[in-house]
């Protein structure tokens, strides 16, 4: 099982992945908004598991997003 | 009543020298190329659309003053008369030209710099200086190189110390500084200057891009970049930090303490949670400040007052000063680099130029072209804050020893 982490602390703006759906490592998965700026988190291979963060949510760096098995 | 008559806008330009004519048709024509560029987004439209709307309105706008006595000269504008400084002629013209106020109580004391300045603190992460100082002030220092070499090479060519150094911290990237420092040590200069800088600074987004492909070789450029531990900086340590440096750095540079002041504040401000102000100086004073300084900047674009021969000596001072400083900052990249035992990305160099956080932005779009994954964000942004911080010391030292000269 994987985790889709945070790479940096920001703001979770958009969230483009559902519970079952089948992701790759180049689907943008999750996009934070950190400092004006919007950064893309890409997926792990797997499907989706759980989603463990809502929009508007604030993150810290490593911070679990959703899990894919 | 002929037409020139009618139409003083027209009629004017009967009355000025040859030179003067053109440089008020040039002028509409780039006022009205930035507003183009701006809308484009070619240029930051937050401040070329004002810049170009003032620039193309001030130079169209000339007309012929009934009453010298009363507004100094026989020939103006109503929008600023920048170069009346006697008090009593000063005093008539706020009450007549409608941007007047904004630009004597505004841009003489720094006010405006100072609130963009507030307007940077409000949105920095301080933590990122705190999570990687070393590398963030090594680099920081190196991308300063354009604001030393080039204060040698402006004297060079003519200019005197002040003039020079108000080219130099143009390489400093930031326009609250060049503002300040040109006010403070070339005041007769400080237009062109200003906006040669801001002109110069809104390019940066697409020229430093070539400049990190020419250096940082793709194998480079796609470092992935670790950080070692978990460090979290709470936001106590933060306004620690905040209250803590800027108290120091006013002790050593007084002359650049109205700047550290508004930049450290803002920032607790902000990490102090205090949403009210940080939503006034977010939403109000820096759109307000960015508003008016791009407006006053074109509107004091006008022929006469911005007409001088160093012009041009300061549009390539401003080219070195920022070229210099981008390959300084990438070079400081390279050390990082070399010291951490290559594990550190040159990128993040470009980003100690404190165009904040533009710079920053470049060096992640560019990592990230490269290889995706990677995620340098946090030290660029790191080295864009303490670039900030150098850029103020820099302007601190050069305005308290050029005087001294």
């Amino acid at each position: 099982m994987a985790v889709i982490t945070a790479p940096m602390s920001g703001k979770i703006v958009e969230i483009n992945v559902k519970l079952g759906q089948m992701v790759t490592e180049d689907d943008e998965a999750f996009i934070i908004e950190a400092m004006k700026m919007e950064n893309v988190v890409y997926g792990e291979a797997g499907v989706v598991k759980a989603i463990l963060v809502n929009v508007g949510d604030k993150v810290e760096e490593d911070a679990p997003l959703a899990e894919v098995e | 009543m002929d037409f020139v008559t009618l139409f003083q806008g027209f009629g004017t330009f009967t009355a000025m020298e040859p030179e003067v004519i053109v440089a008020r048709i040039v002028l509409i024509v780039l006022g009205i190329a930035l507003v183009w560029l701006g809308k484009r987004g070619t240029l930051e439209p937050l401040i070329m659309i004002p810049m170009g709307f003032g620039m193309a309105a001030v130079n169209a706008g000339v007309l012929f003053f009934t009453d010298p006595t009363i507004v100094g000269s026989d020939i103006g504008t109503l929008f600023v008369a920048p170069l009346v400084t006697e008090t009593s002629a000063l005093m008539n013209i706020l009450q007549i030209d409608f941007l007047q106020p904004i630009y004597t109580f505004t841009f003489g004391n720094n006010l405006i710099a100072c609130l963009v300045f507030m307007g940077i603190g409000i949105i920095a992460d301080v933590g990122n200086v705190l999570r990687f100082p070393f590398t963030s002030m090594l680099i920081a220092l190196c991308a300063e190189l354009g604001t030393i070499v080039t204060f040698p090479i402006a004297t060079a060519m003519g200019l005197d110390y002040g003039e020079a150094a108000a080219a130099a911290i143009v390489g400093g990237a930031d326009g609250p500084m060049v503002l300040f420092t040109a006010l403070m040590l070339a005041p007769e200069l400080f237009v062109p200057i200003t906006i040669i800088a801001y002109l110069y600074l809104s390019l940066t987004y697409g020229g430093y891009p070539f400049l990190i492909r020419a250096m940082v070789p793709k194998k480079y450029r796609g470092i992935v970049v670790k950080t070692s531990k978990k460090t979290e900086i709470t936001s106590g340590e933060k306004v620690a930090f905040d209250i803590i440096g800027c108290t120091v750095l006013c002790l050593l540079f007084p002359v650049a303490a109205p700047l550290f002041m508004s930049f450290f504040m803002a920032n607790a401000i902000k990490e102090s949670g205090l949403k009210k102000y940080a939503q006034m100086i977010e939403d109000v004073f820096l759109y307000a400040a960015t508003f008016f300084l791009g407006l006053m900047l074109g509107v004091l674009c006008e022929a006469t007052t911005i007409m001088n021969p160093k012009v041009l000596i300061l549009l390539i001072l401003g080219l070195i000063a920022l070229t210099v400083s981008a390959v300084g900052g990438i070079i400081g990249g390279y050390l990082v680099y070399l010291i951490s035992g290559k594990k550190f990305n040159p990128t993040v160099g470009i980003a100690g130029i404190s165009c904040v956080p533009t710079t920053a932005k470049i060096a992640q779009h560019e990592v990230a072209y490269v290889n995706k994954r990677v995620m340098i964000l946090q030290f660029a942004m790191g080295a864009n804050i303490c670039g900030v911080i150098t850029s103020a010391i820099i302007t601190g030292i050069y305005v308290s020893v050029i005087p001294l000269l």
